[in-house]
Protein backbone atom coordinates (compact mmCIF):
# COMPACT_ATOMS: atom_id res chain seq x y z
CA UNK A 1 0.00 0.00 0.00
CA UNK A 2 1.25 3.08 -1.08
CA UNK A 3 0.50 6.24 0.79
CA UNK A 4 1.11 10.08 -0.43
CA UNK A 5 1.40 12.70 2.44
CA UNK A 6 3.44 15.45 3.48
CA UNK A 7 6.94 14.97 4.76
CA UNK A 8 7.59 14.35 8.42
CA UNK A 9 10.74 15.10 10.28
CA UNK A 10 11.29 11.27 11.33
CA UNK A 11 11.28 9.92 7.65
CA UNK A 12 14.25 8.42 6.68
CA UNK A 13 15.39 10.59 3.92
CA UNK A 14 19.04 9.22 3.48
CA UNK A 15 18.53 5.53 1.82
CA UNK A 16 16.63 7.65 -1.13
CA UNK A 17 18.14 7.76 -4.41
CA UNK A 18 16.55 8.87 -7.75
CA UNK A 19 19.98 8.51 -9.62
CA UNK A 20 19.47 12.34 -9.87
CA UNK A 21 22.57 13.47 -7.73
CA UNK A 22 20.67 17.25 -7.60
CA UNK A 23 17.92 16.26 -6.43
CA UNK A 24 19.12 13.15 -3.71
CA UNK A 25 20.92 16.41 -2.13
CA UNK A 26 17.65 18.48 -2.08
CA UNK A 27 15.83 16.02 -0.78
CA UNK A 28 18.31 14.48 2.28
CA UNK A 29 19.58 17.81 2.63
CA UNK A 30 17.12 20.46 2.52
CA UNK A 31 14.06 19.66 2.21
CA UNK A 32 13.35 19.32 5.94
CA UNK A 33 14.43 22.41 7.14
CA UNK A 34 12.46 24.17 3.64
CA UNK A 35 9.44 22.44 5.16
CA UNK A 36 10.24 22.47 9.19
CA UNK A 37 12.33 25.77 9.98
CA UNK A 38 11.87 28.00 7.07
CA UNK A 39 8.18 27.11 6.27
CA UNK A 40 9.22 27.90 2.28
CA UNK A 41 7.75 24.84 0.79
CA UNK A 42 6.45 21.47 1.52
CA UNK A 43 7.39 18.04 0.35
CA UNK A 44 5.45 15.44 -0.33
CA UNK A 45 6.31 11.75 -0.26
CA UNK A 46 5.41 8.41 -1.91
CA UNK A 47 5.46 5.83 1.48
CA UNK A 48 5.30 2.43 1.13
CA UNK A 49 5.98 0.94 4.72
CA UNK A 50 8.74 3.23 5.97
CA UNK A 51 10.66 3.44 2.74
CA UNK A 52 10.54 7.10 0.95
CA UNK A 53 9.54 5.87 -2.68
CA UNK A 54 9.34 9.37 -4.53
CA UNK A 55 9.29 12.91 -3.70
CA UNK A 56 7.37 16.27 -4.97
CA UNK A 57 8.46 19.98 -3.59
CA UNK A 58 5.83 22.04 -3.43
CA UNK A 59 5.55 26.15 -2.87
CA UNK A 60 3.09 28.84 -3.40
CA UNK A 61 4.26 31.38 -6.30
CA UNK A 62 3.11 34.17 -7.88
CA UNK A 63 3.21 35.20 -11.56
CA UNK A 64 3.81 39.20 -12.36
CA UNK A 65 3.61 40.37 -15.98
CA UNK A 66 5.52 43.13 -17.09
CA UNK A 67 3.33 46.17 -18.26
CA UNK A 68 -0.09 44.21 -18.33
CA UNK A 69 -2.43 45.01 -21.50
CA UNK A 70 -4.72 46.88 -20.71
CA UNK A 71 -7.22 44.87 -22.57
CA UNK A 72 -6.13 42.07 -19.93
CA UNK A 73 -6.44 44.65 -16.69
CA UNK A 74 -10.53 44.81 -17.51
CA UNK A 75 -10.29 41.02 -17.45
CA UNK A 76 -8.06 40.19 -14.45
CA UNK A 77 -6.84 42.32 -11.57
CA UNK A 78 -3.42 44.40 -12.30
CA UNK A 79 -1.38 42.34 -9.38
CA UNK A 80 0.39 38.62 -9.15
CA UNK A 81 -1.16 35.98 -10.06
CA UNK A 82 -1.35 33.53 -7.28
CA UNK A 83 -0.33 29.70 -8.66
CA UNK A 84 0.84 26.52 -6.90
CA UNK A 85 4.96 25.82 -8.23
CA UNK A 86 5.98 22.04 -8.64
CA UNK A 87 9.53 22.80 -8.05
CA UNK A 88 11.10 19.36 -7.61
CA UNK A 89 9.58 15.67 -8.42
CA UNK A 90 11.60 12.80 -8.17
CA UNK A 91 10.88 9.12 -8.37
CA UNK A 92 13.37 5.93 -6.41
CA UNK A 93 15.28 4.45 -9.19
CA UNK A 94 14.20 1.37 -6.69
CA UNK A 95 10.54 2.60 -7.52
CA UNK A 96 10.40 3.30 -11.32
CA UNK A 97 7.33 1.96 -13.25
CA UNK A 98 5.07 1.40 -10.74
CA UNK A 99 3.28 4.93 -11.27
CA UNK A 100 5.03 6.91 -8.34
CA UNK A 101 4.94 10.04 -10.41
CA UNK A 102 1.47 10.10 -11.03
CA UNK A 103 0.47 9.55 -8.18
CA UNK A 104 2.39 12.42 -6.75
CA UNK A 105 1.41 14.36 -9.46
CA UNK A 106 -2.37 13.77 -8.67
CA UNK A 107 -1.51 15.11 -5.42
CA UNK A 108 -0.25 17.87 -6.50
CA UNK A 109 -3.25 18.81 -8.67
CA UNK A 110 -5.67 18.28 -5.61
CA UNK A 111 -3.26 20.50 -3.28
CA UNK A 112 -3.64 23.20 -6.74
CA UNK A 113 -7.51 22.85 -6.03
CA UNK A 114 -7.67 22.94 -2.33
CA UNK A 115 -5.37 26.39 -2.56
CA UNK A 116 -7.58 27.85 -4.89
CA UNK A 117 -10.11 27.18 -2.31
CA UNK A 118 -8.33 29.17 0.24
CA UNK A 119 -6.34 30.57 -0.49
CA UNK A 120 -6.36 31.62 -4.70
CA UNK A 121 -4.36 29.39 -7.75
CA UNK A 122 -4.70 29.88 -11.27
CA UNK A 123 -2.41 27.48 -12.13
CA UNK A 124 0.10 24.86 -11.71
CA UNK A 125 3.49 25.44 -12.35
CA UNK A 126 6.29 23.68 -13.24
CA UNK A 127 10.07 23.55 -13.06
CA UNK A 128 10.74 20.42 -15.56
CA UNK A 129 13.68 18.55 -16.41
CA UNK A 130 14.30 18.74 -20.25
CA UNK A 131 13.83 14.69 -20.16
CA UNK A 132 10.67 14.98 -18.40
CA UNK A 133 9.02 17.77 -20.64
CA UNK A 134 7.13 14.90 -22.61
CA UNK A 135 5.59 13.64 -19.37
CA UNK A 136 4.29 16.95 -18.54
CA UNK A 137 2.92 18.07 -21.87
CA UNK A 138 0.20 14.60 -22.10
CA UNK A 139 -1.26 16.57 -18.69
CA UNK A 140 -1.84 19.60 -20.52
CA UNK A 141 1.43 21.28 -19.42
CA UNK A 142 3.15 24.29 -22.37
CA UNK A 143 5.79 25.73 -21.65
CA UNK A 144 6.16 29.33 -21.80
CA UNK A 145 9.52 32.29 -20.77
CA UNK A 146 10.37 33.35 -17.49
CA UNK A 147 12.11 37.29 -17.06
CA UNK A 148 12.76 35.59 -13.70
CA UNK A 149 12.46 33.59 -11.22
CA UNK A 150 13.97 30.29 -12.71
CA UNK A 151 15.23 27.76 -10.82
CA UNK A 152 19.31 27.13 -10.32
CA UNK A 153 19.19 23.29 -11.51
CA UNK A 154 21.32 22.61 -13.79
CA UNK A 155 20.57 21.83 -16.95
CA UNK A 156 17.99 24.67 -16.54
CA UNK A 157 14.44 23.45 -16.16
CA UNK A 158 11.88 24.27 -18.46
CA UNK A 159 9.08 26.45 -17.10
CA UNK A 160 5.72 24.63 -17.91
CA UNK A 161 2.02 25.91 -17.05
CA UNK A 162 -1.08 24.14 -16.45
CA UNK A 163 -4.18 26.52 -15.27
CA UNK A 164 -6.17 25.33 -12.85
CA UNK A 165 -9.36 24.94 -15.29
CA UNK A 166 -7.76 22.55 -17.16
CA UNK A 167 -7.48 19.67 -13.83
CA UNK A 168 -10.23 17.91 -12.72
CA UNK A 169 -11.46 17.79 -9.47
CA UNK A 170 -11.43 14.50 -7.26
CA UNK B 1 22.19 53.64 16.94
CA UNK B 2 23.89 51.55 13.83
CA UNK B 3 25.01 53.38 11.13
CA UNK B 4 23.16 53.97 8.31
CA UNK B 5 23.53 53.98 4.59
CA UNK B 6 21.09 54.70 1.70
CA UNK B 7 20.39 52.18 -1.00
CA UNK B 8 18.42 52.64 -4.34
CA UNK B 9 17.35 49.75 -6.83
CA UNK B 10 14.86 49.93 -9.61
CA UNK B 11 11.55 47.47 -8.67
CA UNK B 12 9.14 46.25 -10.40
CA UNK B 13 5.67 48.25 -10.60
CA UNK B 14 3.89 45.27 -8.87
CA UNK B 15 6.38 44.85 -6.51
CA UNK B 16 6.33 48.71 -5.19
CA UNK B 17 2.84 48.57 -5.28
CA UNK B 18 2.57 45.50 -2.65
CA UNK B 19 5.22 47.29 -0.83
CA UNK B 20 3.21 50.86 -0.61
CA UNK B 21 -0.33 48.58 0.14
CA UNK B 22 1.49 46.94 3.11
CA UNK B 23 3.33 49.88 4.69
CA UNK B 24 -0.33 51.92 4.36
CA UNK B 25 -1.77 48.78 6.34
CA UNK B 26 0.46 48.34 8.73
CA UNK B 27 2.08 51.38 9.68
CA UNK B 28 5.73 50.11 9.07
CA UNK B 29 8.62 52.28 7.48
CA UNK B 30 9.40 51.28 4.53
CA UNK B 31 12.88 51.34 5.01
CA UNK B 32 12.65 48.42 7.95
CA UNK B 33 10.21 46.32 5.64
CA UNK B 34 13.03 46.34 3.29
CA UNK B 35 15.76 45.71 5.87
CA UNK B 36 13.91 43.02 7.20
CA UNK B 37 13.06 41.42 4.19
CA UNK B 38 16.78 42.03 2.89
CA UNK B 39 18.17 40.24 6.01
CA UNK B 40 15.22 37.09 5.87
CA UNK B 41 16.02 37.00 2.29
CA UNK B 42 19.96 36.87 2.82
CA UNK B 43 19.43 34.25 5.87
CA UNK B 44 17.63 32.04 3.86
CA UNK B 45 20.24 31.77 1.28
CA UNK B 46 22.60 31.06 4.37
CA UNK B 47 20.64 28.59 5.17
CA UNK B 48 19.31 27.07 1.69
CA UNK B 49 23.01 26.86 -1.52
CA UNK B 50 21.64 29.72 -3.92
CA UNK B 51 21.33 26.86 -6.54
CA UNK B 52 18.39 25.33 -4.34
CA UNK B 53 16.60 28.34 -3.71
CA UNK B 54 12.96 28.41 -5.19
CA UNK B 55 12.21 32.25 -6.01
CA UNK B 56 9.05 33.17 -4.82
CA UNK B 57 7.97 35.06 -7.74
CA UNK B 58 7.67 34.66 -11.06
CA UNK B 59 8.02 37.65 -13.85
CA UNK B 60 7.06 37.06 -17.40
CA UNK B 61 6.54 39.45 -20.17
CA UNK B 62 4.20 41.46 -21.64
CA UNK B 63 3.39 39.21 -24.30
CA UNK B 64 3.81 35.65 -22.32
CA UNK B 65 1.73 37.11 -19.66
CA UNK B 66 -1.10 37.95 -22.02
CA UNK B 67 -0.72 33.81 -23.67
CA UNK B 68 -1.00 33.12 -20.14
CA UNK B 69 -3.90 34.83 -19.31
CA UNK B 70 -5.64 33.62 -22.13
CA UNK B 71 -4.64 29.96 -21.59
CA UNK B 72 -6.25 30.31 -17.44
CA UNK B 73 -9.75 32.25 -18.97
CA UNK B 74 -10.04 29.79 -21.47
CA UNK B 75 -8.49 26.65 -20.14
CA UNK B 76 -8.12 23.84 -22.17
CA UNK B 77 -10.31 20.68 -21.14
CA UNK B 78 -8.53 17.74 -19.55
CA UNK B 79 -6.23 15.68 -21.47
CA UNK B 80 -6.51 11.96 -22.18
CA UNK B 81 -4.10 11.28 -19.54
CA UNK B 82 -5.26 13.69 -17.54
CA UNK B 83 -8.88 12.08 -17.42
CA UNK B 84 -6.92 8.82 -16.75
CA UNK B 85 -4.99 9.68 -14.09
CA UNK B 86 -8.51 10.88 -12.57
CA UNK B 87 -10.04 7.81 -13.24
CA UNK B 88 -7.55 4.99 -11.61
Amino acid sequence: MIEIRPLRPDDDRQAFSSGDADLDRFFRKYAGQNQFRLHIGTTYVAVRDVEILGFATLTATSITIADLPKTARKRLPNYPLPALRLARLAVAESARGQGIGKLLLRTVFNVAHEMAERTGCVAVVVDAKPTAVGFYEQYGFGAFEMISGELGDRPSPIPMILPLGSIPRE
Amino acid sequence: MTNTTQISANISTETRQLLERYVAAHGAKKSHLIETALLHHLSALDAIPADLVIPPVIHVSRETGKTILDRIQTPAPPTAAMRELFND
